[in-house]
């Protein structure tokens, strides 16, 4: 979902806005996409993917008029093209609705309290009645052509953990689209069970100043979601849009980042991006060159090279395609490293190819990526042929790319009109995230939103007792939900804070016993069962489901079975990881899987320690105390998961001092 | 629920109309935004501001709320002259008319309020439907605009009327978007009314308005414009087929009917197969397809006298006998969809018989919509027959409505209208259902 404008439902009225912000600044908002388990919001499917396809149909966009009776080029051009998307219908996660074949039902009321909840949570302003629009989106992603959203705030300020507030702009709630699931040429395949599965979308002021900043705000927001309990859980259930530009230049839009953890490095590494650009920029200007004036008549360079060896130029000539260039008058310098902080990393060279690549060729080569040669395995006469059809003055480069005739065309308008916009530096675009956190161009920034009234839907009132409700019912704040669980169940705060962080919080407090639970028992006994099953949950469970998926309805049983058993002392805490792989992994039952990990007897292991001092009498002697360490790992080796290495450690101790 | 009075003077001192900017301050925070016209089912104290972002939100005037105009906006006309752009072709002949009439296919969405808005004007129709005008010499005539369930049988005369001037003019071929709702009963009756035509006449309609991208209504009318250059010179309906934007069916007027509140395949012949199917530009038709064959020589002759008003009822457990007698009372002749084979209570028939003893038609379908009737079968079906009772057949009971006004209006005399209604004119009747038209896959 792209936001091109500030939606704060009050009037942003601040003269300042167009002051220069200082050389070095970075501005950060952020767009956190979160999908609610409630059911989907204008159909009564539930909140889940399916796997089950029971059929597919296809359709076709059309172009529509806008407000002013004009139709969207692009839109248009799409039309013409043709281009086809094939649905797939889930029995039991789709419905006509989604089919686009059955007008919308009323709002999901359970959803807009969730959504109400977040508003009240961040102190917004709450419109007083719902109106649901119709935003166009012609990709296919919606079977309607358009997308239902509605703003349900605006304004407000995030309350973090710390007790300081960060300023929000917007809270709408609103459809998430089909998911692409393939497609092939001129077809994309899209499943109908994730669309309508409604989406609370927040967006922060763009006033964040960090990459760690972003990635604190990001995580609270996620937390307050989380805390409403109403929130689906897992891989793409909650999507961040990181919004960047720096030294007041041009707002470039990062979409769909994953990993909370990536936000500061892919906010780093954006923001050194746009900072080379701006460098190649401002180089640019100071040589005077007319982004304007810039020639978008290409070469046709296929007879020069019709017999080249170079790998990538060969393949797409075999293939029929074309060989075209493009001189780049001024640009010497800005395309390669040189004016790059982060070597082996180029500057305008990877803009030109990243557009090259999205219209659909392999990439482009230009003379600023060092030996073609040796490099693309051109020859020396090739090389030589080359530079000829492109006389390099003092300040000028050239670019080629190889590919179907169709697609160069459309690669080199795209090229020239970034090449044309490069003495301003930055382009405002919408960008990817690389799994390395460097980004790529995937399209032009959209323009404003087309938006008009879902008349099918009737406005929704936000009543004085619906939000009284609300405000009633309001979850605790993840922070004191986090003091309450450390009081009940023993385990440091520093624990739960990685409970938190790794959104396990509501599984611990599944599993773990809280001081209740067992009653005229050691409270002391129980807190130990649970950090031993809090730590299994941040390492061995995690470790199951990077491997399985989330499996977690699987292992909460094996979870409390382990929990008990080693209440009842049936094996040392140690043991718990080696346990918990006999049970899942190797598909033991608990008793067997306790029993293979059973605590020796005391005074076997008491009498194994001292047979390892005596075996090592000599060290012993010579060492004095200080053989504690090696026979430490001697007897660990025997020992671990079986008794606690502490014990261990104060046998040894006492052996060692018998023996001198 | 129409504005408060109380927001309304606000309005008014402030000199705001719809479609001014405005800020409003309600509970401290100034919001600014264009005024929208108020909606129906918003409540009377709430206005709807559209920000600069899209976005409508809807606000509350309360006692303490204030309301000042920013800026006096134009309200937007929609460009709409009524100088009809008529194509030329080289002798002014082998155009297709386009009889607009209304419905959501010939319809315009107002993006400012969201209301679908009916084309007014032939320009408009024109520009509701720009990609058939690309490929087709069109003549577009904004006849009517209404939605079809306000329309009335002197409509289907007036369309009717429409369609012989248009094919006088030279109309290789007829095309009428029409709302979805009672398009059936409009192409009943202009089979019934025009008599051997000599181009083929489509209606058409759309399930989805056209200011959707997922509109069927581009998809509809590119399919009913090569049904229209076709050699199938009868009355057709035109819809997709299936839910994909992959074909149309090209249904027999008198014998389609509408099957689903709002998906796109809403449209199915019944007892028969579709005559032919198209996806804009191929036209498939299948082996056994019986239709009349163009000729551009036949002259359009209008039958076009209807009898008013005929009434339909449909029987059920517990139907009062008396809703039947005043309906008799009422009406010029009445068709009642019985049950199963076209059967009604014991209690219906001697209101029945009374009636047709002086010459009263009383008409029987089957309210099953597949199948026919059968009123041999059952006692009760032999004493209706015994009562009087015109057997309807497999007539979809909706056509039999506009075939019973039609027909006693042009029988000489009274009891000529058993006959008319029991002999097949148009391909509203037959003698022999298949398999393939028995709707097995569709329910």
């Amino acid at each position: 979902v792209e936001k091109t404008s500030v939606k704060g439902a009050a009037a942003p009225a601040s003269p300042t806005a167009a002051a220069v912000p200082p050389a070095g600044s970075l501005k950060v908002g952020l767009e956190i996409h979160q999908q609610l388990q409630t059911g989907k919001l204008f159909c009564r499917c539930p909140s889940e993917l399916e796997e089950h396809v029971a059929g597919t149909f296809v359709r076709r966009l059309k172009a529509t008029k806008s407000e002013m009776g004009e139709v969207d080029q692009a839109a248009l051009a799409e039309t013409r093209k043709g281009r086809a998307y094939r649905y797939e219908m889930t029995p039991s996660t789709s419905c006509l609705v989604d089919a686009d074949e059955e007008p919308p039902h009323t709002m999901n009321g359970d959803a807009l309290k969730v959504a109400l909840t977040m508003a009240v949570t961040g102190a917004m302003n709450i419109v007083d009645e719902v109106q649901v629009m119709r935003k166009i989106v012609v990709d296919g992603s919606n079977t309607t052509g358009f997308q239902r959203t509605a703003l349900i705030a605006g304004g407000g300020a995030l309350p973090m953990a710390d007790g300081s507030a960060f300023p929000l702009e917007s809270l709408c709630l609103e459809e998430d689209s089909a998911r692409e699931t393939g497609g092939q040429e001129g077809e994309v395949v899209y499943r109908l069970d994730r669309l309508g599965i409604p989406l609370i979308e927040i967006a922060t002021a763009p006033e964040i100043h960090s990459g760690e900043q972003a990635r604190e705000v990001a995580a609270r927001i996620g937390a307050l979601l989380r805390a409403t309990k109403r929130v689906k859980r897992g891989l793409g259930t909650i999507r961040q849009d990181v919004n960047i530009s720096v030294d007041g230049g041009a707002r470039v839009e990062l979409k769909g980042v994953q990993d909370l953890r990536a936000i500061p490095l892919v906010v780093d590494e954006e923001a050194r991006r746009q900072r080379r650009l701006n460098r190649a920029g401002q180089v640019l200007q100071s040589r005077g060159v007319d982004g304007s004036a810039l020639s978008p008549r290409t070469i046709d360079l296929t007879q020069v090279l019709a017999g080249t060896s170079a790998k990538i130029v060969r393949r797409a000539l075999d293939a029929g395609g074309r060989v075209w260039g493009i001189p780049l008058a001024g640009f010497a310098s800005t395309l390669g490293e040189a004016l790059s902080d982060t070597p082996g990393t180029r500057v305008l060279g990877p803009e030109f190819s990243q557009r090259a690549r999205v219209l659909g060729l392999g990439g482009t080569i230009h003379n600023e990526e060092g030996d073609l040669a040796k490099k693309y395995g051109f020859s020396a006469g090739e090389v030589h042929a080359l530079r000829e059809r492109f006389p390099l003055g003092e300040h000028d480069c050239f670019l080629i790319a190889a590919g179907p005739e169709e697609a160069l065309e459309k690669a080199f308008k795209s090229i020239v009109e970034r090449a044309r916009l490069a003495p301003r530096g930055v382009v405002s675009e919408v960008r990817a995230v690389n799994d390395d956190n460097t980004t790529r161009y995937l399209r032009p920034m959209p323009g404003a939103a087309r938006m008009y009234p879902e008349t099918d839907v009737p406005p929704i009132g936000v009543s004085a007792k619906l939000l009284g409700d609300v405000r009633r019912e309001l979850p605790a704040k993840p922070e004191q939900r986090l003091a309450q669980l450390v009081r009940r169940t023993g385990i440091s705060p520093a624990l739960a804070d990685q409970l938190a962080q790794t959104d396990n919080v509501d599984r611990f407090d599944e599993v773990a016993y809280g001081e209740q639970d067992v009653p005229g028992l050691d409270a002391q006994a129980v807190f130990v069962v649970n950090a031993a099953i809090a730590r299994l949950l941040l390492t061995e469970v995690a470790q199951v489901e990077r491997e399985r998926g989330a499996i977690w309805k699987d292992l909460r049983g094996p979870l409390v079975q382990i929990r008990d058993l080693l209440h009842q002392g049936r094996f040392p805490k140690e043991a718990v990881p080696d346990v918990f792989g006999a049970m899942v992994g190797k598909g033991l039952s608990a008793e067997a899987a306790a029993s293979a990990f059973e605590a020796p007897r005391a005074d076997e292991a008491r009498a194994l320690v001292r047979k390892i001092v005596e075996a090592n009498a000599d060290l012993v002697r010579s060492k004095g105390e200080a053989a504690q360490g090696p026979l430490m790992g001697l007897a660990m080796k025997e020992l671990r998961g079986k008794v606690d290495g502490k014990t261990v450690a104060a046998w040894l101790a006492e052996e060692i001092r018998r023996l001198r | 629920m129409a504005r408060d009075p109380e927001v309304e003077k606000m309005l008014a001192v402030a000199g705001v109309a719809n479609g001014d900017l405005v800020e409003v301050t309600s509970r401290g925070k100034p919001v600014g935004g264009i005024l929208m016209p108020h909606s129906d089912f918003s409540d009377a104290r709430v206005i709807v501001l559209k920000l600069d972002s899209g976005y409508n939100v809807g606000l509350k005037l309360e006692a303490g709320s204030t309301l000042r105009l920013k800026e006096k906006r134009k309200a937007r006309t929609y460009a709409g002259d009524d100088a009809a752009p008529t194509p030329r072709s080289a002798d002014g002949r082998g155009f297709l008319a386009l009889i607009g009439t209304g419905g959501t296919i010939a319809s315009y969405v107002d993006y400012e309020t969201g209301a679908v808005q009916p084309a007014l004007t032939s320009r408009e129709l024109a520009t509701a439907v720009p990609e058939i005008t690309e490929k087709y010499l069109l003549k577009p005539v904004a006849l009517l605009s209404e939605f079809s369930e306000n329309l009335r049988p002197e409509h289907w005369v007036k369309i009717a009327h429409e369609v012989k001037r248009q094919v006088e003019e030279g109309a290789s071929g007829v095309i009428i978007p029409h709302g979805t709702d009672t398009l059936g009963f409009t192409a009943a009756a202009l089979a019934f009314m025009i008599e051997n035509p000599p181009v083929p006449i489509v209606l058409v309609g759309s399930q989805r308005s056209s200011d959707r991208p997922s509109s069927d209504a581009s998809f509809n009318l590119m399919c009913a414009a090569r049904v229209a250059t076709s050699d199938i010179a009868e009355v057709v309906a035109v819809m997709h087929d299936r839910t994909g934007d992959e074909r149309c069916a090209v249904h027999l007027g008198v014998r389609v009917r509408k099957l689903h509140a709002s998906a796109r395949s809403a449209f199915r012949s019944i007892n028969t197969t579709p005559l032919a199917f198209t996806d804009g530009h191929q036209l498939e038709v299948p082996a056994g397809s019986a239709f009349r064959k163009r000729s551009e020589g036949r002259k359009v002759v209008l039958r076009d006298k209807l009898a008013q008003p005929v009434g339909l009822l449909y029987h059920y457990p517990g139907f009062p006998p008396s809703l039947l007698q005043s309906a008799i009372a009422d009406c010029k002749g009445v068709v009642i969809a019985g049950t199963g084979l076209g059967h009604v209570s014991e209690s219906m028939i001697e209101v029945i018989a009374r009636a047709t003893e002086r010459g009263y038609p009383v008409v029987m379908t089957t309210q099953c919509v597949y199948g026919r009737t059968g009123l041999h079968v059952y006692s009760t079906g032999r004493r209706l027959t015994q009562a009087g009772v015109i057997d309807g057949g497999d007539m979809l009971s909706e056509t039999a409505v506009v075939k019973l006004m039609w027909a006693i209006a042009h029988a000489e005399r009274p009891h000529d209208v058993r006959a008319i209604m029991q002999r097949d004119l148009v391909g509203e009747l037959s003698q022999r259902r298949t398999f393939e038209g028995s709707g097995e896959d569709e329910r």
